[in-house]
């Protein structure tokens, strides 16, 4: 694999205290285990310090809500879930990011699963001409397979690191790597994805 | 199931073209035609839609339809890559056409579309605004293709999805559950096209 800093961007997606912390409001739930257990956090810091050395985009996707969840559409369990455990509000502990954006990174917000629904994501990825996108992130099964199924009808090559992304469990982890996203994205470990960007 | 309010729901029936799921279709090899018979998913949505159009819930065909060499198809994924490669789902092509007995009745909408989601780049959206459709049900083929991506973005754009276990079908029992038994499970309802069908009486 050869990716093309170019051409290529690094979303870090939902990578926060509320999702893949210990104290996070999920943390019963598996995830902050599961991330902990895989070096997630560090993988997807590292991550992004290989995609800022070789020239290319780092966009950090953060799953925002408004205190109260007042504009949260609660049409699924999915975010029902959210809003009763008043989870990822604006301005709390709980929304703020474990990867720390550097300068010159982007930040997207969203409100829902995907980085696209509702976002600048692909306005921004093709400003930026990017036509490669890397995703790492959280939950494996939600926001990061959604994102690179959305990036692949969008028409982007997608590549999902398979250790830089966090979910409840091993079981969902391979639900989420070993189907769909076989047929949609390019599978790789972050060592892989970083060798790709041919540093020295 | 939570009762489905018909003045406020709309059923899919999607990428149910021969191509799919037939023997002889493009992708015959993948055991897709052989998961359908066994999902009997031709009979189960067939019944559901007639359950549908009884009650009042407008019924929407979605086809993947590309035209001959599948030109502007940006082959970016291995998915697009087979439908090209195989040269499926080509307008006017036996391929492309709705299996034998799911094809549009009188009153029931066609959307047509050329990536997973049923929402990318269509009609569908703003369609079911116009119907009023606050729930979605989601009937047919690839499970954990378009099935699944059109489920999700039902759920983000905010429709209560509800996905027919019995009415989907992929390229095995293990495929199938994959897709169904983990996102799914807090992204839409699943449930069988009997208890579909329940849910809008009452």
């Amino acid at each position: 694999m050869r990716l093309d800093p170019k051409t290529t961007a690094l979303l870090v997606i939902d990578l926060q205290n509320d999702t893949v912390g210990e104290e996070g409001a999920f943390a019963s739930s598996g995830a902050a285990a599961f991330a902990r257990e895989h070096g997630v956090v560090e993988k997807a810091t590292l991550l992004a310090e290989a995609f800022r050395a070789a020239g290319a985009e780092v966009i950090h996707v953060w799953h925002i809500d408004e205190p109260g969840h007042v504009d949260s559409t609660r049409n699924a369990e999915l975010y029902r879930s959210i809003a009763d455990a008043d989870a990822l509000v604006r301005g709390t502990w709980g929304a703020e990011p474990v990867v720390a954006p550097a300068p010159g990174d982007i930040v997207v917000e969203k409100q829902r699963m995907s980085s696209f629904n509702s976002t600048t994501l692909d306005t921004k990825l093709r400003g930026l001409g990017a036509t490669t996108v890397v995703c790492c992130g959280a939950w494996t099964n939600w926001a990061v397979e959604h994102t690179c199924r959305d990036a692949a009808d969008h028409g982007y090559e997608v590549v999902v690191v398979t250790d830089a992304t966090a979910t409840i469990s091993e079981e969902f982890q391979r639900a989420a790597l070993d189907y769909a996203l076989t047929t949609v994205a390019t599978r790789a470990t972050a060592d892989e994805v970083i060798a790709a960007l041919g540093l020295e | 199931m939570d009762r489905i309010d018909p003045k406020a729901a709309a059923m899919i029936i999607q990428d149910l073209q021969n191509d799919v799921i037939i023997e002889g279709g493009a992708f015959a090899d993948s055991g897709a035609p052989a998961h359908a018979t066994s999902q009997n998913v031709v009979e189960n949505v067939k019944g559901l839609a007639a359950a549908a159009r009884k009650a009042g819930v407008p019924v929407i065909h979605v086809w993947y339809i590309v035209e001959q060499g599948a030109p502007g198809l940006k082959q970016n994924a291995p998915l697009f890559q087979g439908v090209k490669d195989a040269n499926a789902l080509v307008r006017g092509t036996w391929g492309a056409a709705p299996v034998d007995g799911l094809e549009p009745q009188d009153g029931d909408h066609v959307v047509e579309k050329m990536r997973m989601n049923g929402f990318y780049e269509t009609r569908l959206d703003i369609l079911l605004r116009g119907l009023g459709a606050e729930t979605l049900i989601i009937t047919g083929a690839w499970t954990n293709m378009s099935i699944e991506h059109t489920a999700r973005h039902a759920a983000d754009a905010g429709y209560r999805a509800v996905v027919a276990s019995d009415g989907t079908s992929t390229v095995d029992d293990e495929w199938q559950n994959a897709a169904l038994s983990y996102a799914m499970q807090n992204v839409a309802s699943v449930g069988t096209c009997a208890e579909i069908a329940s849910a809008f009486g009452g």
